[in-house]
Parts: C-alpha cells; structure tokens; sequence
C-alpha cells in the first residue's frame, strides 16, 4: 500500500516538474502547428475564419509554378550552404584549436562576433559592401571580371551571395561547436598516434574526423533545418528575385499571407515546408548516425 | 644498455621539473620509476618516449642518441594511464594501428595482432569496441596494441591506476608474466611502492625531480639511503623517532627516544648530544617487558598478522606487526624494543648514518 | 474579488465619464518621412495648436508592406489607430481585407466636405463597387520629369523663355537625351532602376501611353496588351543600352545623380520637389531645374499617378464625439492641403486645387494639368502600392531591362507570374 501511495506521488511530482514545460510547449508550438494544419485546409484569409476546402490548397500548390521554383531554390541554397559552412567550420576551428590561450580566445572571439549580430545588421553590412555603385567589393569584382557585378540584381549570382552572406554570418556557432568537439577528444590519442608514428594528415584522418563525427553529424543537421528556413536574408537583400531566381518557400508563405491576406494557401506552404523539413532532417541523421557506427 | 640517461634536464617555463638525471636500464630489465605525485616520474617517462623535449642532456636508447628523434623513430610503445584506446575502432583496429599507418601487408597486420591477442587472450574480443570491454581487457588492448610494435622498449605510465584493487593485483602478475615471456625492456612508473616492488627488476626512486635512489627492490629495502627512500619503500611504512646520541660502546651508539635508552649498531660515530631520527620497520619491532613505553590505540587484523597502531607519549605514531596470537587491548601501555642490527639512523638532514 | 469589481466598475465609469469635458485623443497613423513627413507633422502640430479640444497623437510606421500589414493585423484585432493615410491604389486590397469603414455623406459634412469638392477619378478611386466612400482623398500625385537645363541650353528643347519644349515623342525625347549626353550628362536620364517603385512608375507609364492595360477584367495584360509591355520594357531596356538611365540604381542614388548634375532628366514623383526647392534655396544644386509633366512619348497623354488619402480603420467602437473629432482632423486637412502641396503633391480637394495661391505656386501649376490624365494603377488586389505588381518590377522588370531577359519573354513572365496570384 505504502508503495503504490509512493508511486503515485512520484509520478505527480514527476507531472508536476515537467508541467511547465509541458504547458509551453503545448502552447506555443502545438496549438499554433494543429492550428497551422487546420487553417491549411481552409481558404481562411490571415485573420478570421474561413471556410473548409479539403485538399484544395494543396491541390493549387502542385500546380503552382512558383512553389516548384521556390521549392528548387531552397534545395540550391541548402546545397550552397550547408556542406560548405561545416567544412569551413571545421578548417577554422582545427587552425584556431592549435592556437594558444589569449590568441586563441581572440580569434574565436573574432570569428564568433558575426553570429551576435541581428540578420538585419548583417545584411545592412554586406548591402554596402556589395552595392553595385559604391560597396568596396566590388573594385574587385572588376578587377577579375572586368565590370562591378549587381550581385542582388544577377540571377546568377544572387544565390551563392546570400549563401556566402549566410555562411559568414552563421558560421561562428559551428566553429564553436567544433571547438568543442575538439577539446573533447583527450590528448592521449594524439600522442599515442604519433609514438605509432602518424602523420598530421593521419592523425586528422584516422583519429579527428572520425571522433569528431558525431559533431560533424550534428551541424551538417542542424545546419540543414536552419537553411532549409532561409528567409530573413533573401527577404532582405534580394526580395525573392531577379526573376524568382531567390525565391524560397517562406518568402512565399509571407506574401501569401501578409501580402496577399491568404491565411490558408499560405498555411498549405508551411505544412509542406514543416513535413520537407522533418522528413529530409530526420533521414539526413539516421543516414550520417547510421554511417557512423560503421 | 637499453636506455642510458645523461644529465638529462627538462623545464616549463621557467620551472625546471627534471633536475640532472643520469641513469642505466639494461636491455630486458623491467625498470619502475616510483615516487609521489609531482615527483617528475611521469615528465621522465614521456621525455624517454619523445612527448617531451629534453631541456638538455642527453638520451640513448639501445646505444642510439635519439635526444631529438621524433617519438615514433625512437622504437618506444607505450601503454598510457587512460590506455587510449580509439572509441570508433575494434580491438583489432586498435592493436592494428600503428601497422595500417606504415601501411603493413593485410597478411603481416593478422599475423601480429593475432599473435598479441594470443599473449594477451584477447582472441574472444577482437571484434568489439573497447566500450564493451571490462577495465582489465582494456588494459590488455593497450598493451597488446604497444606488444604489436615490437618496441626496443615498453613504457608505461601508471596503467593499472584505473583498476579495482583485485584486477590491480591480478594484472600486476600478468604484467610479471608478460615481461617473463616476452623478455623485453620496460620502463614502468607508479606512484605505488608495491607494485614496484613487485614488478620490479630495478626501481628508480624519484623525488622532487631527482633520483633518491636506485636499486633492485630488496637492496632498496634494506639499504635506503636516505629517510625519503626508507619510509617510502616498505609498507606498512617505517617508524621514525627523533632521539639525541648519549656516548657508544665499543660498535653501538646509544641513543635516547622518550627517556628510553636504544642502541642502534652503526659504523658512523656521532657526537653525543647529535640530534638522529630513528628508522624502525615495523616487523623488526619487539613488545617486551621493557623498552619505549607506548600506549596501544587499535589494531590491524589482517588475520596471520596484525598491525598494532600505538601512540608515544608526544602522540606521534608507531606501528608494530604482531605475529603471535592474541596482543594487547586498547589502552594498555607496551614496551617497545628493536634489535640493533636493526635500527636505522638518519641526520637530521634526513641522510642515513651507516 | 468584489473589491476588485468595484474597482474595475469605478474605473470604466470614470473613463466613460471623460471625453465629456478632456480634450479628444485621435491616434494617427501615416507612412509619410523625407519631405512629406516633415510637411504632413508641421500639419499635425499646427492643428493641434488651433484645436484645444482634439489632440492628434501621430505615429509613423514604415512606408510600404509593412505599413499595410500592421494595419490589417491591428485593426482585425481592434487595436487599430482613429484614423490613417491610405494609398488610393491599395483600396481594392483594402476593400477585400475589410479594414477600411465606410464614410458616409454625414461624415463628410461634420468634417465641412461633400463629395463634389474632389477631383471625380479620387473619388471613384476612394469608392467601392457600390458607390460607397471608404476614404477621403488627399493629394494626387504622380511621377514628373525633373529637367537638369543647362544640358539643355542653346538647343531646341528649350524656348526664349527658358522652358521646356519640343519633346514630342520618344524619338524627341531621346534625342534630348542623346544631346544631353554628348553635352556630358553621364546618365542623362535617371530613374530608380533598381528599385520597383521606380521601374514600376516609369514602366506603367510606357504602358499607358500606348493606351495598354496592365490588368483587364481579372486578365493580366489581355490581348495586345502583353505586346504593349513588352514595347515598353524594349524602351526602357533601350535606354539601358545607350548607357542613358544608370545601371541598379536605388532610390537614393537615382535622386543623387540628378541633384549632383549628372543626369539632365529625372523621372520620379513629385515628392522630391521639396527637396529641389530647398537645395536650390541654398544655391546647392548649381544648376536651373524645372519639373515638367512627362511628356506624350507613345500617342496617348497619360501619366501613373495615386492618391493618399484618409481612411478610417472598420470595426471600431468610436463614440460619435470621437468621430467627430477624426472627420473635424480631416476636414481641416483639406481645408489647409495648400501646405501639403509643397510637398509637390497637387491637392485632391479641388477648392484648393483651384485657388490662386496654388496657381501660383511652381512648380506644382506646371505639371499639375496631369491631373486631368492621371493613369491610377489597376483596380485588382494585387496592384497598388506594396502589391505584387510592385514586386514582379523588381522582380522582373528590372532585371529585364538590365539585359538578363528578353522583353517579350520578361513580358510573358510578368503575365504568368502576375495571373497566377490572381486566383
């Protein structure tokens, strides 16, 4: 008896300490998603209800060119970005691990700062930098191109400068990561490798890369989500174009929904972005885990 | 010789760790640095193996100045405290290693692993991660990945001190076993008297960067040079009792401890009035109807023996192994007597007085 | 729990209790900041001053999409302002929102107006299908060409007297600007090329000139009209070519060429004349400058214009004093739009619209004749300020005429882009 009294007030603390969490979970992420859904099959406009269509939206979102381009767009950016960001991340967080003590904590702080500014402030910087009349890049675009290049104006280019704007910017959480995978990996192993005479490049190959692994899994994932979501900078710097050439699914779900005051289509979008993400997250890191334990 | 030392010297910064050590290793001598924590055996043992630049002097192994040879050319294996072992790779990829990185035939890697795993007996691990393995078959992985190399010389830095003390006590023998077998050099520090002790062939007895003392175990047990070595090899440890030289007759010097006379048989003639310490090992000690009064505190009962902890009147410890059936009870006074022969005397800058 | 009631009640009762004797708060919301916001807050402070009993609390948000969202959002919620500027070429979206409350013949007379006071196209384009105001015109206003005349002088495009003649047609024109660039204009013509008001301005202009219609019927650019855009992203890509019209120009830097004398010509709207007047005032620009009507390139007299004008947010619960005191603040603005007109804007409100004093004000009499063939954009929710007609320019009308698409094929995508969100 006693036991089955203690049981039960172990299981209310239990309720009781994960009720807060609990709460605000349910509140502001659940409710929203349910709700999220709900509106996807309704032609509600932003605010205020509406009425219910089934499968409509998504319907008129396969045959919705913009969603296909803007759906392709996010695929590019994810493959400008991501790979790209974690490899660099790792190049400089191994240059700064063989750094020393203030020097280091310097650099990482250097390479650090960009990630505590706001994305505003990120792109406002690289707008001058870049603008086509006065930014101070562009003398050397036209000292290798032979004229300044509008990098926000260029379909061409106007991807890979978001993607490297991104990079820039995001990068320093990912060294950091890195870092500290790095400090992690004791010191007897390298020691040990170089009495059995391993070279650096051995070293990083059969004794960094592969302990550091579950790190790399962990950006390249996380890295994913994130860019994935890309929104802010394109909204920012290139609004989507030239010719959709920037277009991506959230910039769609906006001017559905803020410009266009279609709560439901634009509800649609997010459902389809929501399961994109979870569905290509998901097996991104049962892949790399999975590639791991080999 | 297998490892010579000369003058060798080793600095931090501005910190000199190593001060001016100068030793021989024969080739097959099982060597144990030992000595407390700080003592500089570890920095000793990783400036052997290369982890280490020597500030200066010089080191050879096998007759080679390998003073400013990378680690990996110097034909040293070591086995370290945290074995490091690869938590991604097999036991077999472990002990295969060093051969995959010199890029061995597949052939040669089967046949060396095999054969370690064979000494070891490790053949029923060799395809799990060293996650799934007990402390003690890590231990052995670490070696066997060292025994792989085929060193000119093994070193190891105190690799049971992660054990359990019964695993310790049982890899402490195949330690024993192993270097019967395989009859190669190893260098060994711990910060354990006993399994120097027991390991050792020769003991190097470090301290505060210097080498107190060498020696074979026993040599080093009964004929330390100085307190340091006298109370640090042996355990229970030596008693120590600081007395006053009164005179000598004939070949033994009288001294006073507690108002009690004792005679220690020593060669060296000290003033009377000389402050000494007393050296007594605690199986050498004698309970008797007379002698050094001492109040009996509690007792060791280790079953065949005990040990009796008693207080001087200054409350200053002595231990005495007691052998013959029941002893003392708590509170009672003892009288304490040693031999002569026996008795060890110490300056008071700690040297032995022979 | 009762006390807290009590309370509550006590308080609600003494808030009820108030606008009988305290002054009036109206909450303001305008989009309006350069010249405009400077003109449109001495406006505010003045009234205040003249009005004891209703005080205006004005807040400016961000000209544009985020403007109208707050708006949407905040007054479906209720929590919107008392009164606001409005785009007349945002009405059709603000009409489908339902964030625009009507503002009947009672209203209009407590501010002093009646419908027949403005300009008819304003007021059609102020109205709902049926006829029903939901806004009160402001201003009406439009793009002008700003003329750099020293590029001009001793050629035929500039008379004894000193103005602007002889551009006819676009061939005229852009002889004018072959002119001015052999007389070392470097960018004779500068327009906002990289920024979609200003191509959009330009570009809607070029369209209606030829008489063409950017949406029909719920069709995007029916017929030839597809052919007619395509004529004016030609033009305009033509332009490009030459080196007339600068390459990616923002907004700020197209202001910035004319003013610092690189360019003879300078499409925009006439919000910027303040900012020539000024700068002329203090002998900074360096050179004679007018503002004339855009001249007939393409056949047809048209120029793209839009309106602020006020509107009243739906659904509030405003006491009928409150409202009142919103038509009394509009009235009154209309009545004193004369200072609103230095700005460059030509007053919706025709009594001052027709006054001598603004006939003698310039350069505003100049262009103001355009008033009379003012093109408003479209009436579809997805024309208008901040609307995807506006994004499609930046989108692809810019980058169009910048060498990256063909004309016909940026046309065409124009059409598919702009028809699939007009579902």
């Amino acid at each position: 008896m006693a036991m089955i009294t203690n049981r039960r007030r172990d299981v209310a603390v239990a309720m009781s300490l994960i009720a807060p969490f609990v709460v605000t979970f349910a509140l502001v992420f659940l409710y929203p998603t349910v709700r999220m859904v709900l509106l996807s099959f309704t032609d509600a406009p932003l605010i205020g209800n509406g009425h219910w269509i089934g499968l409509e939206n998504f319907k008129r979102l396969m045959s919705d060119r913009l969603f296909f381009t803007s759906l392709k767009n996010n695929g590019y950016f994810v493959l400008l970005t991501v790979v790209p960001t974690t490899a660099l991340a790792l190049a400089i967080a191994l240059t700064i691990n063989r750094l020393k003590g203030a020097l280091q904590a310097l650099v990482l702080a250097l390479f650090f700062l960009p990630y505590i500014l706001p994305v505003s402030v990120v792109t406002e910087i690289w707008m001058w930098m870049l603008d086509f009349q006065f930014g101070i890049i562009q003398p050397l675009f036209a000292s290798l191109y032979g004229k300044s290049i509008p990098v926000f104006k260029n379909p061409y280019w106007v991807m890979p400068t978001v993607a490297a704007v991104t990079i820039w910017w995001t990068n320093g959480f990912n060294v950091l990561l890195f870092i500290a995978g790095l400090r992690n990996i004791p010191q007897d192993f390298y020691e040990a490798a170089s009495l059995d005479g391993a070279t650096r490049w051995q070293m990083f190959r059969r004794v960094t890369w592969p302990l550091l692994w579950p790190v790399t899994a962990l950006i390249l994932t996380l890295q994913l989500i994130l860019q994935l979501k890309i929104f802010d900078q394109v909204y920012l710097m290139s609004k989507g174009g030239p010719f959709n050439s920037s277009y991506v699914l959230l910039l769609m779900v906006y001017r559905e929904a803020f410009q266009l005051n279609h709560g439901g289509y634009a509800s649609a979008i997010a459902v389809v972005l929501f399961v994109v993400i979870m569905v290509v997250s998901v097996l991104q890191f049962q892949l790399l885990r999975s590639r791991g334990q080999k | 010789m297998a490892v010579q030392l000369r003058n060798v010297r080793k600095s931090f910064g501005t910190v000199e760790v190593i001060h001016d050590v100068s030793m021989d290793i024969a080739a097959g001598e099982f060597a144990v640095f030992v000595g407390p924590s700080g003592c500089g055996k570890s920095t000793l043992l990783r400036t052997i193996a290369g982890l280490e630049d020597t500030s200066s002097g010089q080191i050879s192994i096998e007759e080679q100045d390998v003073t400013w040879t990378e680690p990996a050319k110097r034909g040293v294996a070591m086995v370290f405290q945290s074995y490091a072992l690869y938590p991604h790779l097999s036991v077999y990829e472990n002990m295969a290693f060093s051969l995959r990185l010199r890029r061995a035939s597949k052939r040669e890697i089967e046949e060396k692993v095999l054969e370690a795993a064979a000494i070891l007996r490790l053949e029923e691990q060799l395809h799990k991660k060293p996650s799934q393995l007990s402390g003690g078959q890590r231990q052995r992985v670490a070696i066997g990945r060292a025994i792989v190399r085929q060193p000119k010389v093994f070193l190891f830095d105190e690799p049971l001190s992660n054990l359990d003390a019964e695993l310790r006590v049982q890899m402490r023998l195949e330690l024993a076993r192993l270097h019967k077998q395989i009859g190669a050099t190893m260098i060994y520090v711990t910060h354990d008297q006993v399994e120097a002790m027991t390991l050792a062939d020769k003991i190097f007895v470090l301290k505060g960067g210097i080498v107190q003392q060498s020696g074979r175990p026993l040599d080093l047990y009964r004929d330390p040079d100085n307190r340091f070595v006298a109370g640090f090899i042996g355990s229970p440890a030596m008693n120590f009792l600081e007395g006053t030289v009164t005179g000598r007759e004939g070949d033994l010097t009288i001294l006073e401890v507690d108002r009690t006379e004792m005679v220690a048989r020593i060669d060296a003639t000290p003033a009377p009035g000389t402050s000494v310490a007393l050296g007594l090992r605690p199986e050498h000690i004698r309970v008797g109807e007379t002698g050094l009064p001492v109040r009996m505190e509690m007792a060791e009962e280790l079953g065949g023996l005990s040990f009796l902890h008693t207080r001087r009147p200054d409350m200053s410890e002595i231990v005495v192994e007691w052998r013959d059936g029941e002893h003392a009870r708590m509170g009672e006074t003892l009288h304490l007597a040693c031999s002569p022969d026996k008795i060890m005397v110490f300056d008071t800058e700690g040297h032995r007085m022979r | 729990m009762n006390y807290v009631k009590r309370l509550l009640a006590a308080g609600a009762m003494s808030f009820a209790a108030l606008p009988a004797f305290a002054a009036q708060n109206v909450t303001w919301w305008d989009f309006l900041s350069g010249g405009d916001g400077v003109r449109m807050k001495a406006l505010i402070q003045r009234f205040n001053e003249e009005h004891p009993d209703i005080q205006i609390n004005g807040t400016t948000l961000e000209w544009g999409v985020p403007f109208y969202t707050k708006v949407r959002t905040s007054v479906t919620v209720g929590q919107g302002p008392d009164v606001m500027t409005y785009h007349l070429s945002r009405m059709p979206l603000g009409l489908e929102e339902n964030v625009l409350d009507t503002i009947s013949d009672e209203d209009m007379a407590a501010a002093g107006l009646s419908k027949s006071d403005f300009f008819p196209a304003s007021i059609a384009a102020a109205s709902d299908e049926n006829g029903a105001l939901h806004a009160v015109p402001f201003d009406i206003h439009s793009i002008v060409l700003y003329v750099n005349k020293s590029y001009l002088k001793g050629s035929r495009f500039l008379d004894d007297k000193g103005n602007v003649t002889g551009i006819e047609s676009l061939a005229d024109f852009e002889e004018a600007m072959a002119l001015a660039k052999a007389n070392g204009s470097d960018t004779p013509l500068s327009y906002a090329t990289g920024d979609d008001g200003g191509t959009y301005r330009v570009f809607y202009t070029l369209m209606k000139q030829q008489g063409g219609e950017l949406i029909a019927d719920g069709q995007v650019l029916p017929g030839d009209n597809l052919g007619k855009a395509a004529k004016a992203i030609e033009i305009m890509t033509h332009w490009h070519e030459e080196g007339w019209q600068p390459e990616q120009a923002e907004y700020p830097a197209s202001v910035a060429l004319f003013t610092s004398g690189k360019s003879a010509f300078h499409m925009n709207g006439v919000w910027e004349v303040p900012t020539m007047i000024d700068l002329a005032a203090q002998n900074k620009l360096g050179f004679e400058w007018t503002a004339i009507q855009i001249p007939t390139l393409l056949g047809t007299t048209a120029t793209w214009a839009d309106s602020h004008a006020f509107a009243i947010p739906a659904g509030s619960k405003m006491s009928p004093e409150k409202r009142k005191a919103v038509m009394t603040v509009i009235g009154w603005m209309e009545k004193n739009s004369l200072a609103w007109a230095g700005a460059g804007h030509i007053p919706a409100y025709k009594p001052v619209a027709t006054s001598e004093s603004f006939k003698e004000m310039e350069p505003n009499a100049t262009y103001s004749s355009l008033a009379e063939t003012a093109a408003y954009d479209p009436r579809s929710v997805i024309a208008g300020v901040a609307s995807p007609v506006y994004d499609a320019s930046i989108n692809i009308i810019s980058p169009a005429m910048h060498g990256y698409m063909d004309p016909q094929q940026a046309a065409e995508q124009l059409q598919a882009e702009l028809q699939a969100k007009l579902h």
